[in-house]
């Protein structure tokens, strides 16, 4: 028997008759019965609903373990790479003492390279995690783009061929760090894609209130299909046939993110002549407009 | 003196395993890609290839089908190194041996002077 009223069974006799005992006594029975029918209805009802969320929770959380794993796979391949040219940079300059200043001088630079690499790889992922959680922040304060940009090419072009094709100052507000960031990134991602004897060109522009930076390769550029994917986290595949390996599949996510909260915009574009062309449009500081 | 092909895009590493093979007395000729992996083959049959796997253009398992497929490179020793510990895989698809990265580079100059003998 239930304790507590589902529902009313109302009964009368057509001649006013009054009920019997013993009748009662069956109605009530009778009416146990109805409520124990409809409670389980109600609860069968409540069980379907709650088995199609569970079933929905699983879901979610198939993908989101699937969406892990396949975060694993792609960092552990990308922190691989570096790691594995450590290693043998590492056992080659133990096992091998006698080698000249000039080849240990070189094994030297490319470990340094290598190590630096895998710091970025690193914060770049500890950085997708913290936009993840929510907890990415952008300190924004009056700097001159053109600055930000003249340190990323001097970093980069002890390496290789970077031209800055300058406009002048650029009063934006921004983050100084979270910046160059981006840039080092496009620049990083244009001397990979381009071919390694043309310089990769980073030109500034003043365009509709906004400082406009574009960093051109002359490589294959990207594939108009594959320009909606690029800024997803983990789709290295930007340029297909080129390159299946060497982003973290979080950088150009990343930018996409830092230029975003700047109130930006980063884009690919096509312009004659050139391979891949990223732009990153930041609005100009109110005074500079 | 022996000649081995090293198809790896990963310039350091490329580099490191030019200077083990020149190193062991042999000579090295480093491509960047699969395609230009099969392109060097035909100009001149090494005596041993160093394969990676994740490779523009055409990656390793394509490179490695091709030269097996084919009765004038199917003998050539393959030695696949690869991030990706799929050694069975690689045996199974004609490699003669296969290195995970990252590896100990006395492993990697054992593995070249056995392929080699």
């Amino acid at each position: 028997m239930l304790d507590r009223v589902i529902g009313t069974l109302a009964l009368g006799d057509r001649a006013g008759r009054r009920y019997t005992e013993e009748e009662l006594v069956l109605l009530e029975a009778l009416a146990d019965q109805g409520a124990l029918a409809l409670a389980n209805a109600q609860l069968h009802a409540r069980l379907r609903e709650q088995v199609h969320a569970f079933h929905q929770l699983a879901q979610t959380a198939t993908a989101a373990a699937q969406a892990k794993e396949d975060f694993l796979v792609s960092v552990s391949h990308e922190l691989g790479t570096p790691l594995t040219a450590i290693k043998a940079y590492v056992d080659t300059l133990e096992a091998n003492p006698e080698i000249d200043r000039w080849l240990r001088a070189e094994f030297l630079g490319v470990l340094k390279r290598e190590v630096d690499r895998l710091a970025r790889l690193i914060g770049n992922i500890l950085d997708a995690s913290r936009l993840e959680l929510g907890r990415f922040a952008v300190d924004a304060t009056d700097l001159d783009l053109h600055t930000v940009v003249g340190d990323v090419v001097r970093t980069v072009a002890t390496r290789r061929l970077v031209r800055y094709e300058t406009c002048g100052p650029l009063p934006v507000k921004g983050d100084a760090d979270r910046l160059k960031q981006v840039l080092l990134n496009l620049v990083d991602n244009a001397l990979r894609h381009g071919p390694p004897d043309e310089p990769v060109v980073v030109r500034a522009a003043v365009e509709r209130g906004c400082a406009v930076l574009r960093v051109c390769d002359r490589g294959p550029g990207v594939a108009a299909e594959h320009v909606g994917e690029l800024f997803q986290k983990f789709q290295p595949l930007g340029r297909p046939g080129v390159d299946q390996r060497s982003a973290t599949g979080l950088g150009l996510y990343l930018s996409n993110e830092i230029v975003k909260a700047h109130g930006g915009v980063l884009r690919v574009e096509q312009h004659q002549g050139w391979g891949g062309v990223f732009a990153v449009e930041l609005p100009l500081r109110e005074e500079a407009r | 003196m022996k000649h081995v092909l090293v198809v790896e895009d990963e310039p350091s590493i490329a580099r490191i395993f030019q200077f083990h093979l020149e190193r062991q007395g042999h000579r090295a000729t480093v491509v960047g890609d699969g395609e230009a992996a099969l392109a060097a083959v035909e100009t001149r049959r090494p005596d041993l290839i160093v394969l990676d796997l994740l490779l523009p253009k055409l990656d390793g398992w394509a490179v490695a089908e091709r030269l097996k497929a084919a009765p004038a490179t199917t003998s050539i020793p393959v030695l696949m190194v690869s991030i990706v510990a799929d050694r069975d895989r690689g045996l199974a698809s004609g490699a003669a041996d296969y290195l995970t990265k990252p590896f100990a580079v006395e492993d990697f100059v054992a593995k070249v002077e056995r392929l080699l003998r």
